[in-house]
């Protein structure tokens, strides 16, 4: 049986119907083949999934497609305009904080949502937001450098 | 300061933006019209024999197109080393781990693929199970392959100089033990494979590797196809160190799925697979005997080493080398004896991973050299000062440092952390709970040999000048795993060339664009940066050589910078070359003005002139190495080196190590692009960090992992990474492109240590079992309390 | 892995919720999911497979059917959401997000235990799923808001079709896993008593600073009179036994005494007794017995501080 839901990705209203058992990763990576959301454990524990649901960073592989039904869902897709980056984009860009990239657009959005909560954030508070996106390329140096140089360029 | 304009500079890298708009193309994120889903049945217990296996029901299922078991398959064996072929694509007689290959299936979508998996119905007889590598050469334990006496994969002895002369006029002699435990790789993004096989015979596999080039030969030797008639090509790569540098049973099973069905096969891993398929660090015992000098000269290294490497040969055959070979240096070492054995258990298979074999060998040595330090009285950073080699030294088994910044690298790290003042001397006994420790270590900056024997060229590079003029494409087979080669490929080319990064294209990782061995033993900038460079030359000679023709001024008073074209002395008439370029592009809105000759036009003017303009190059290092048995593994063109060192807190009512900060040196030589090589520092030591506090693949006594997930396997997270602070040495390399080599595995070989080192700093404690959970390091340091400074497995002695 | 096939019911009321309840009794509840979907996924490597409908006649013997029970998924109930405070207890309604707990000003003025608790479970991401009464209901012996929530003396509310009831933290949890809810029950909220000069405080121990499950966690509260004697108190343990336990011996030995650092060590002590930790892979039996008497000192030593300079409602403007 499918389910009839309504979700606004990235601004724009879907009308969908799915499966009770897809989850909201599965839905955006194949059904809408938005793939910068990136699967790498199914399981919670990396971070690799992460979107903001209704503004709030959340693994999308636990999160049944179903239970997004109403909500508003950013992803890494909804975050530049056209091809200008998002201050934190340029950020991580400019800092060198992007290896392999598997992590990249997980780290992003939780740094969003951690700027739009605490605009000042200090290192520690920085690196307690991004606890739950593993990283295995950078030893988050670069990657704290680049959160705190978007603090200071975000209005 | 250089007068480089785009190498040694901090410029973006070209796949940044890809990358963080989400846009950038991993293997799993590929559909294509009509593609099946792949997956794997795994054996489900360590060590059976197959009796039988029934297909039927899973054949039946609707959505099902295939399935297969090695009754399907050509039964070609094939691993890393032609040496040690040991693996079959499915399991044939026997299953020897838990997540062994036993069938596959392909469905019309991943829920059918899953559900025919449980119809394939196998009757195992269960055998005894080998789960312990220190027990893996004893008699009567069992036997994971028949071939294989003792379950020994590879053993190596070696003895350079003399040790037991050496022994004898040592003033300090120390043996100390130090194992460690199975690792995984842990990279973000779990392998994928698509394939595709078409009515002309052609495969085409797009793979999450690091080395299309392996991959690329093991499918057509294994599959039965023409070499030309197969093309590997990779994806964006979410990460790799090493257990993703060699074709794995998945990518064969996805092509000859393929094959089978007529139709295009995707199948991604899960992360258990991850871990099932694991290759990744071996677990290793190590035993060293150190004898030194009163004055602080190393004297000797007696090694002796076991390493667990699960139930296949994979890289295992080079690891045990690297294990002994790489302690060669950094420090004049004239005496060295070793003995490795690398065995087989029951459990699944290691391999390389970042630091290839070396990383445990280095730190158990690193830590000798502390407690040598600290028995003579000598500063441990002083006591590798006065024994670190320089540039031109030669090793006891023959390893040439053509250039080496050891030296400067530990210079370095001591005055940024003020060592010499924040050192409290015999420190040992002051037990407060916080430490410094250093360590050094060197790496290899390419493999000297390919893994199969051939005079192969390790890597080749082609520079298409567009045929319209402007810009180029550079078209190798290097593979981008994320430790940057498409950007270093960039910038030697934009360098070169005298062009802006933005107009040059790179185009990598596929094998129909050149041959190139791989992203592995951190051979990448090195080679196929000197393939690019020479390359680039070519094209640029090449064009050079038309504008000379044309306008009469000598080659080499010709020369392109920022995309125009320089005249040295004189000034040239360049009106008909201009207005033919003009004549030829009327209507368009940006039109060539100015003084100068745009790089457009001259390449425009090379077309017209030549036909199409390729630059080439390739690389091949010169014969390197010793004559004695397994000489090559640990030889290479160059060898980049690093120091570090780690301060830390520990708790010590739990145990608990909470880092402060990593400072380290590395010399690659020169850097291409200093970010990336700062980023590379800090990612080995991430690396290390986790090897030293927390990474442990676990099994319960039936060899099934009890951790197969990234909650229970640790890998740090940004609450437990300290700050890393990253100093770039630079040697100049004569035998690099524009002086450099490697950084991506040196700078992990200090980590460990240095943390051991600062371990026992803090609190006299010395831990003989990695990692270093509370619970070991409580226990040592109750350990060290009862018995002052000497920790378990230290039977040292004054001679 | 794709999660098998299943049934998701989505009540728009709490009524709606437990009639479905009642008419399957084999329904499991979804709230955040951070558990339930992990476990739903199968295993690559399981003991058993999971066959499907129809094919496990042919099998026979030891392979399960496909788990067939619908998913009563909870995230339409906003009147299970949220806290609030009321006289003398706070009340978390059992969706609250662990994310919630973590942060809020409430309770880590009054409860500081389940804040910290919450703060230390998991990652951040996890956080914002999870929920306070799914961390309970999976009854997992570290679980870092339940352990807080037996030391705090926390009561369930449980609500079925035709009738509610209250049962405390403690009877409700009967092992890993198990817990005292019957067919057709759902639980609404937690109600957690708060006094004035009340102090608490969690302490985890792990090798990771997240996304780390502990080898030992321990919860702590004290209650002061105006002398600052111990009028109450509730120590809790976890991972150091089938559930969290709370320890009867160290309130005892509490109970009355102004809580010195010498009377800190004899109820911790009293703990390491009440302990009964097996070895696993992630600690040994005798590591965790040592690490509850130590982090049951540190605990209470922090609580007591935090009693002490606590202002109880009402006795500062």
């Amino acid at each position: 049986m499918k389910h009839d839901i309504q979700v606004t990705i990235n601004g724009t209203s879907h009308q969908l119907a799915v499966p009770a058992n897809r989850t909201l990763l599965e839905l955006l990576r194949d059904d809408l083949r938005l793939t910068g959301t990136n699967k790498g454990c199914e399981a919670g524990d990396c971070g690799a999934c992460t979107v903001l649901l209704d503004g709030d960073p959340v693994p999308s592989c636990l999160v049944l497609a179903v239970q997004a039904d109403g909500c508003d869902v950013l992803t890494i897709e909804g975050l530049a305009s056209g091809n200008r980056l998002h201050p934190i984009q340029q950020a991580f860009v400019d800092t060198g904080a992007v290896q392999c990239g598997y992590c990249t657009p997980g780290m992003i959005l939780v740094s969003l949502a951690l700027l739009r909560k605490n605009p000042h954030p200090d290192e520690a508070e920085i690196r307690g937001a991004l606890s739950g996106n593993l990283c295995r390329c950078t030893g988050y140096q670069k990657i704290v450098q680049a959160v705190q140089a978007a603090a200071k360029e975000m209005p | 300061m250089n007068s480089y304009r785009v190498l040694n500079s901090r410029v973006a890298r070209v796949d940044a933006v890809e990358k963080v708009v989400g846009k950038a193309v991993y293997t799993d994120d590929m559909v294509v019209s009509g593609m099946l889903y792949g997956a794997i049945l795994h054996s489900p217990v360590a060590h059976a024999r197959i009796l039988s296996i029934d297909t039927s029901l899973a054949k039946a299922l609707p959505g099902v197109k295939a399935v297969l078991t090695h009754a399907d398959t050509g039964h070609v064996k094939f691993g890393v080393s032609p040496a040690r072929y040991d693996e079959t694509i499915f399991c044939e007689d026997k299953v020897r781990y838990v997540g062994d290959e036993v069938a596959a299936v392909a469905a019309t979508d991943p829920g059918t693929a899953m559900k025919a998996l449980d119809l394939i119905k196998v009757v195992y007889e269960p055998l005894p199970i080998l789960l312990d590598g220190l027990r893996a050469m004893e008699p009567g334990a069992p036997k994971v392959h028949e071939r294989f006496h003792r379950n020994i994969c590879q053993e190596v002895h070696w003895h350079f100089g003399d040790v037991d002369a050496a022994r004898a006029q040592a003033d300090f002699v120390r043996t100390d033990s130090l194992s460690s435990k199975m690792q995984d790789g842990a990279f973000l993004e779990p392998q994928s494979a698509l394939a595709q096989y078409d009515h002309n015979g052609y495969l085409t596999l797009y793979s999450s590797t690091q080395t299309t080039h392996y991959v690329h030969r093991t499918l057509a030797m294994v599959l039965d196809i023409p070499l030309h008639k197969v093309r590997v090509v990779k994806p964006y790569v979410g990460g790799g160190f090493g257990p993703k540098a060699a074709c794995s049973s998945m990518e064969l099973i996805t092509a000859l799925l393929a094959m089978k069905t007529g139709r295009p096969v995707k199948i991604t891993f899960d992360r258990e697979q991850v871990f099932l398929h694991s290759r990744a660090r071996h677990q290793f015992f190590h035993k060293m005997t150190t004898g030194i000098r009163r004055d602080g000269t190393i004297s000797f290294l007696e090694h002796h080493c076991i390493m667990d490497g699960g139930a296949y040969s994979s890289f295992g055959i080079a690891s045990v080398y690297y294990a002994g070979s790489l302690l060669g240096g950094p420090y004049r070492l004239a005496n060295m004896k070793y003995d490795g054995y690398r065995v087989f258990t029951n459990k699944p298979v290691s391999g390389a991973q970042r630091g290839h074999g070396a990383v445990i060998a280095r730190a158990l040595f690193e830590v000798q050299l502390d407690r040598l330090a600290e028995e003579i009285g000598m500063d441990p950073l002083e006591l590798r000062l006065k024994n670190v080699m320089e540039t031109g030294d030669t090793t006891c088994n023959e390893l040439d440092m053509s250039s080496l910044g050891m030296r400067e690298c530990l210079e370095a790290v001591r005055e940024r952390t003020g060592w010499n003042s924040r050192r409290t001397k015999g420190s040992s006994h002051k037990a407060d709970g916080h430490g410094m420790g250093v360590a050094a270590g060197f790496f290899v900056s390419g493999a000297g040999y390919p893994i199969y024997r051939s005079r192969t060229h390790h890597c080749t590079v082609e520079i298409k000048v567009a045929e319209v003029g402007g810009g180029v494409t550079v078209r190798s087979g290097a593979a981008e795993i994320g430790q940057g080669s498409d950007t270093m490929l960039a910038m030697i080319t934009a360098e070169v060339l005298g062009i802006p990064m933005e107009d040059v294209k790179v185009l990598s990782g596929d094998s129909d664009l050149s041959v190139d061995l791989g992203a592995y033993s951190s051979r990448t900038t090195l080679m196929t940066g000197h393939a690019t460079r020479q390359a680039a030359m070519d094209a640029r000679k090449q064009i050079l050589e038309v504008l000379a023709e044309k306008t009469g001024i000598p080659l080499d008073a010709l020369d392109i910078r920022d995309g125009f074209v320089h005249v040295q002395g004189s000034q040239m008439d360049f009106a008909s070359i201009r207005k033919e370029y003009l004549g030829e592009h009327r209507g368009f809105p940006t039109q060539p003005h100015g003084d100068l000759l745009t790089f457009a036009e001259a390449s425009r003017l090379a077309f017209l002139e030549r036909g199409s303009i390729i630059g080439k190059g390739s690389y091949r290092p010169p014969p390197l190495g010793g004559s004695f048995k397994g000489a090559a593994v640990g030889t290479s063109p160059a060898f980049g080196c690093s120091a570090q060192v780690a301060e830390l807190n520990v708790d010590m009512e739990t145990g608990q190590i909470h880092m402060e900060r990593i400072t380290g040196a590395h010399d690659c030589g020169f850097a291409i692009n200093r970010t990336q090589v700062e980023a590379q520092m800090q990612g080995a030591m991430s690396m290390g960090l986790g090897e030293a506090l927390m990474e442990e693949v676990k099994y319960d006594d039936q060899g099934r992992i009890l951790n197969a997930n990234l909650a229970e396997y640790k890998i740090p997270t940004a609450m437990d990474m300290p700050p890393l602070e990253s100093i770039i040495v630079e040697s100049h390399e004569p035998n690099g492109p524009f002086g450099a080599k490697e950084v991506g595995e040196g700078a992990i070989m200090p980590t460990i240590p240095a943390v051991l080192n600062a371990l026992y700093d803090a609190t006299g404690a010395m831990v003989t079992e990695l990692p270093l959970t509370p619970e070991r390091v409580l226990r040592a340091i109750k350990k060290a309390r009862g018995e002052t400074s000497r920790g378990d497995g230290d039977t040292r002695e004054q001679v | 892995m794709v999660l098998p096939s299943f049934q998701v019911l989505i009540p728009s009321s709490l009524q709606e919720a437990l009639d479905m309840l009642d008419g399957h009794p084999d329904a499991r509840l979804l709230a955040g999911g951070t558990d339930l979907l992990v476990d739903l996924r199968p295993a690559v490597i399981r003991s058993a497979p999971f066959v499907p409908q129809g094919y496990a006649d042919e099998w026979g013997i030891g392979y399960q059917q496909e788990p067939s029970g619908p998913l009563v998924s909870l995230h339409g109930l906003e009147q299970l959401r949220g806290l609030r405070s009321l006289t003398s207890h706070v009340r978390a309604g059992a969706t609250t997000t662990v994310a919630e707990l973590a942060s809020s000003p409430l309770l880590r003025k009054h409860l500081t235990a389940l804040a910290e608790g919450a703060a230390a479970l998991g990652t951040p991401l996890v956080r914002n799923r999870g929920t306070y009464g799914g961390n309970i209901c999976n009854a997992r012996p570290a679980a870092d808001t339940l352990v807080p929530t037996v030391a705090l003396g926390g009561t369930l509310h449980l609500a079925h079709k035709n009738s509610t009831r209250k049962v405390s933290v403690v009877d409700f949890v009967l092992g890993p896993g198990r817990i005292a809810l019957r067919a057709g029950e759902l639980l609404t909220h937690i109600q957690l008593p708060f006094f004035p000069r009340q102090g608490s405080a969690y302490l985890k121990l792990g090798t990771r600073k997240a996304l780390e499950i502990a080898q030992v966690g321990v919860a702590a509260s004290v209650v002061l009179d105006q002398a600052g004697r111990v009028v109450h108190s509730g120590v809790a343990l976890g991972a150091v036994g089938p559930t969290p336990i709370l320890c009867h011996g160290t309130a005892e030995s509490l109970h009355g005494h102004v809580p010195d650092q010498a009377a800190i060590r004899a109820a911790s002590l009293a703990a390491r007794r009440e302990a009964a930790p097996i070895s696993d892979h992630r600690a040994s039996r005798e590591y965790r017995l040592e690490m509850v008497q130590l982090l049951t000192r540190r605990a209470l030593t922090r609580a007591v501080e935090r009693a002490r300079s606590a202002a109880a409602p009402g006795e500062q403007s």
